[in-house]
């Protein structure tokens, strides 16, 4: 599968209330567990996993987290762009020291070098402070789709 | 043959990507006669003896860590790499650790 192909106008959850890590992971999997991009094994596997090898990444610009888990928890592969209202706690990837984000990038990945285009893409679009200010901009979903899509295809 | 192990939490998409920056970096820069694998961290401990350089994306166990000491295997963050933040220095450490089995 083409890593565009990942992004869809309903994998797009703007600023999403909720408590902490945990209540968000349980949100964004109940949508997706709906959506059927996920197996109700997701939720317990993607804390396990962040709990395990924390995903958040720090630039410069913006501070995010990718979290994932293994490939046997997805049914098909996608990436979810979601915003929370307030700042969620959690480990940077690597140094396991804190960070505080509203930005998370689920990312459903199973084997393919398009998908790793698609982590990379996001790893430069980060460090790109033209794009950090449109997308921290932006809080209607559709528009976010469209933008995203946009930038995948530059 | 020189052989440089990646590993991350899952082996899927962290530590895929940052194999495909190091050989593409080493394709680049004409280095050839390295052998680059990504793994996860279930499958590590078993494999890591045997490979001369380590780039860690996520953090070293005090097992893996005992490994990398007994072993002499060159330890390097794969971070920079990863994000895209000043790769150079992980490079760095990398070739540096190339040179190191040669001599």
């Amino acid at each position: 599968m083409n890593y565009k192909e990942m992004l869809q106008p309903e994998l797009v959850f703007l600023n999403i209330d909720a408590k902490d890590r945990k209540n968000l992971y349980k949100q964004i999997a109940e949508k997706l567990m709906k959506l059927g991009y996920v197996k109700d094994t997701y939720e317990s596997a993607l804390n396990k996993r962040e709990d395990e090898f924390p995903t958040g990444v720090v630039s410069e610009h913006i501070s995010i987290a990718l979290p994932h888990a293994n490939p046997e928890n997805i049914n098909k592969p996608f990436v979810a762009i979601v915003t929370t209202k307030n700042l969620i706690e959690l480990l940077q990837m690597g140094y396991n020291t804190k960070e505080e984000t509203k930005t998370f990038f689920f990312l459903g990945i199973q084997h393919s070098d398009d998908q790793l285009t698609l982590l990379q893409k996001f790893m430069a679009l980060i460090q790109d402070k033209d794009f950090v200010d449109d997308f921290e901009s932006i809080t209607d979903e559709s528009e976010m789709f469209q933008y995203i899509e946009k930038k995948f295809n530059e | 043959m020189a052989k440089i192990i990646v590993a991350c939490g899952s082996g899927v998409a962290s530590s895929e990507l940052v194999v495909k920056h190091i050989s593409d970096f080493f394709e680049d820069h004409g280095i050839t006669g390295v052998d680059v694998e990504a793994t996860d961290f279930k499958k590590l401990p078993d494999i890591l003896a045997s490979y001369d350089i380590y780039v860690w994306i996520a953090r070293p166990s005090e097992q893996i860590q005992t490994i990398v000491d007994e072993n002499n295997i060159t330890s390097v963050n794969g971070l920079p790499i990863f994000t895209g933040q000043n790769p150079e220095v992980s490079y760095k450490e990398i070739i540096s650790g190339l040179k190191g089995l040669s001599a």
